[in-house]
């Protein structure tokens, strides 16, 4: 049974004393439904609490750990101190080996070991650092710490885990510089790798339970440092593409929540919809915008087709962004017979086309246009919809698209006030209108 | 089943202890036949939420003008050799591209025409941390020239072994001057 249609059993159970006194069901009938859906799933509130507790507690001792490490204790001697960053270690490994051999099947065990081992081995590290005045720089810190933590997630299939590796790649990708926070090394494309490495246990976590809260939290993580990448690549490669790049990026984003899966949350929308509106509907008005087509970088020789082997690696890798988000978007559109809303996923061709048009011609107008048009024709498909089946919130999600794209062109030109006013107005009437039709239609069915 | 993991954690387990066990050999390795070399320092300070408190240092030899290898660019690492100067004070003689033969230099990062030593942090303890700070800017200012490190090298490897304010290391020091 799926998480989510418990609150819906709960409800239906609530109702049947009054389907049986207005006569719509018989007793009988209502004895059968309330055996039939009391019967089943009565461990998997308790086990995602405990989960939750474990995970929260683990957490906390790792943290706690790592303040009384920071503490720096000087009246003990140099040995003793060494003992003391090698005693969490050893005591998680040891927990660690117990949960392996007796307590393998059990997720909240699996989960609180590898988070504690993870905790430790960064303690022990940054403990012996500080014993020894050995100052080391902090990407490389990481690095190791992670590298060590990976063998870790795939030993103890730990979503939690493999959601603090994902953030430790990120956090190295950022801080790979030195001291520079900004800007890209040709060193940072290694993060592809890193990010991979943890991939077959995502695939692993996603075969197992495809709606778990483990699962979002890992796979937010994984698209968050996916964002941090490719923000560093595109510093790389060819720098005017990140246009494209990320139009790929958020196109993927909301396909994976938009996407029809097999079994994949059904009865509600994925966070990563949200997201993926999101994140569309800001780059596509960014990209209204003429100034953000005007660029010195479309004059420059490297771009798109770069001569080194970084740049050329950095420029696949964007490309393979627009390709993954392309191919994704096939696949939805032969898979999902017009359930899902799938117009969101028209930005990463419109942006690449728009992209090759500002390249070729250099001129800032007509990609902003066709933004233009992209966003509007995305607002008046999403309203249409909502209208047609009925659904308010759909609906409203369109008229909010077209008022952004409004109030953005109002920004960078010259409209009298009185234009803008009647401007306001009639998009103020718009969303009065819309759902005035929604909820007649809706009354009328 | 079972017993792959545990092999597999076995070595993952030996990794894990490998890493500080091994910061802590090549520390001991200076620290035990490392050359001993004094540090001026000069004056900065953050926190570092993952390793508690520290005085950021400076040091006098990280404004001294040197002269980098051909063809190395900001940020590349290079290999430094110390002289004394008159007053028994470490600073650089030369900034290599390649190892030196021998066991007395220090591996750092160019900086322009200037190199950036390695051990920039000394760690204090959480509550001697304020005092620490304020008796290190007290003892490295312009007038005031009082503070220094002894650092001992080794094959590339500089161990920060003590921090002096006013001849003094750091802990007798604060407990000579406590805090008003």
């Amino acid at each position: 049974m799926r998480a989510a249609d418990r609150s819906g059993i709960r409800w239906l159970l609530a109702e049947l004393p009054e389907l049986v006194a207005g006569g719509i069901l018989s007793a009988e009938d209502a004895a059968a439904l309330r055996r039939h859906y009391s019967t089943k799933d009565p461990g998997e509130p308790r086990r995602i609490g405990f989960v939750l507790s474990a995970v929260l507690g683990s957490l906390l001792i790792g943290a706690g750990i790592i303040l009384l490490v920071a503490h720096n204790w000087d009246c003990l001697s140099r040995p003793v101190r060494c003992a003391i960053a090698f005693a969490p270690l050893a005591l998680s490994q040891t927990l660690a080996i117990f949960v392996l051999l007796r307590r393998n099947e059990s997720a909240p065990w699996r989960e609180s070991a590898a988070i504690l081992n993870v905790a430790a081995i960064g303690t022990a590290i940054a403990l012996v650092s500080q014993t020894y005045q050995i100052q080391g720089d902090f990407a490389r810190f990481i690095l190791v710490w992670m590298l060590l933590a990976l063998p870790i997630v795939y030993l103890f299939r730990t979503s939690v885990g493999l959601a603090i590796y994902f953030v430790g790649a990120t956090v190295w990708v950022l801080s790979s510089k030195g001291d520079a926070f900004l800007g890209a090394s040709p060193n940072d494309l290694w993060v592809w790798p890193l990010l991979l490495l943890g991939v077959p246990a995502f695939i692993a976590l996603l075969r197992e339970n495809r709606n778990g809260y483990g699962t979002l939290l890992t796979m937010t993580a994984l698209a968050v440092a996916a964002a941090c990448s490719l923000g560093q690549t595109d510093g790389i490669g060819a720098q005017s593409f990140w246009r494209g790049s990320f139009a790929g990026f958020w196109t993927v984003v909301y396909l994976v929540g938009a996407a029809p899966f097999k079994d994949w949350r059904p009865t509600r929308p994925h966070p990563f919809v949200a997201a993926g509106w999101i994140g569309i509907v800001s780059l596509a008005i960014f990209l209204s915008f003429q100034d953000s087509w005007r660029s010195r970088q479309w004059q420059n020789a490297v771009d798109l087709i770069p001569r080194h082997y970084p740049d050329l690696l950095a420029a696949g890798i964007q490309i393979a962004w627009v390709l993954a988000a392309l191919l994704f978007a096939a696949y939805a559109l032969w898979k999902d017979r017009g359930r899902a809303n799938l117009a969101p996923a028209a930005f990463a061709p419109v942006a690449i086309i728009a992209w090759g048009i500002a390249k070729r011609t250099g001129n800032p107008l007509l990609p902003s246009l066709l933004l233009n048009f992209f966003t509007l024709v995305l607002g008046l498909f999403t309203l249409l919809r909502g209208i047609r089946a009925g659904r308010a919130f759909e609906a409203n999600l369109g008229m909010l698209v077209i008022a952004i794209l409004a109030i953005a062109r109002f920004f960078d030109s010259e409209f009298e006030f009185f234009v803008r006013g009647v401007a306001f107005i009639a998009i103020g009437l718009g969303f009065l209108v819309t759902n005035l039709v929604v909820f007649k239609r809706r009354a009328g069915a | 089943m079972k017993s792959w993991r545990l092999i597999v954690f076995a070595l993952v387990g030996l990794a894990q202890l490998a890493v500080p066990a091994s910061l802590i050999w090549k520390r001991e390795q200076t620290l035990r036949h490392g050359r001993v070399w004094k540090f001026r320092t000069a004056p900065v300070d953050p926190v570092d939420a993952f390793r508690g408190r520290y005085v950021a240092l400076q040091f006098d030899a990280e404004t001294q003008e040197i002269s980098p290898p051909p063809n190395a660019g900001s940020g590349q690492t290079v290999f430094v050799t110390v002289r004394q100067n008159p007053e028994g004070l470490a600073e650089i003689d030369q900034v290599l591209a390649n190892a030196p033969t021998g066991d007395d230099f220090i591996e750092a990062k160019l900086a322009g025409k200037t190199v950036s030593l390695p051990f920039d942090k000394y760690w204090v303890t959480e509550r001697d941390a304020p005092a620490a700070e304020a008796a290190y800017f007290a003892q490295s200012r312009r007038d005031k020239r009082n503070a220094f490190v002894i650092v001992r090298v080794f094959r590339g490897d500089a161990a920060l072994e003590q921090l002096y304010l006013d001849g003094l290391p750091l802990g007798e020091y604060l407990r000579a001057n406590p805090a008003k």
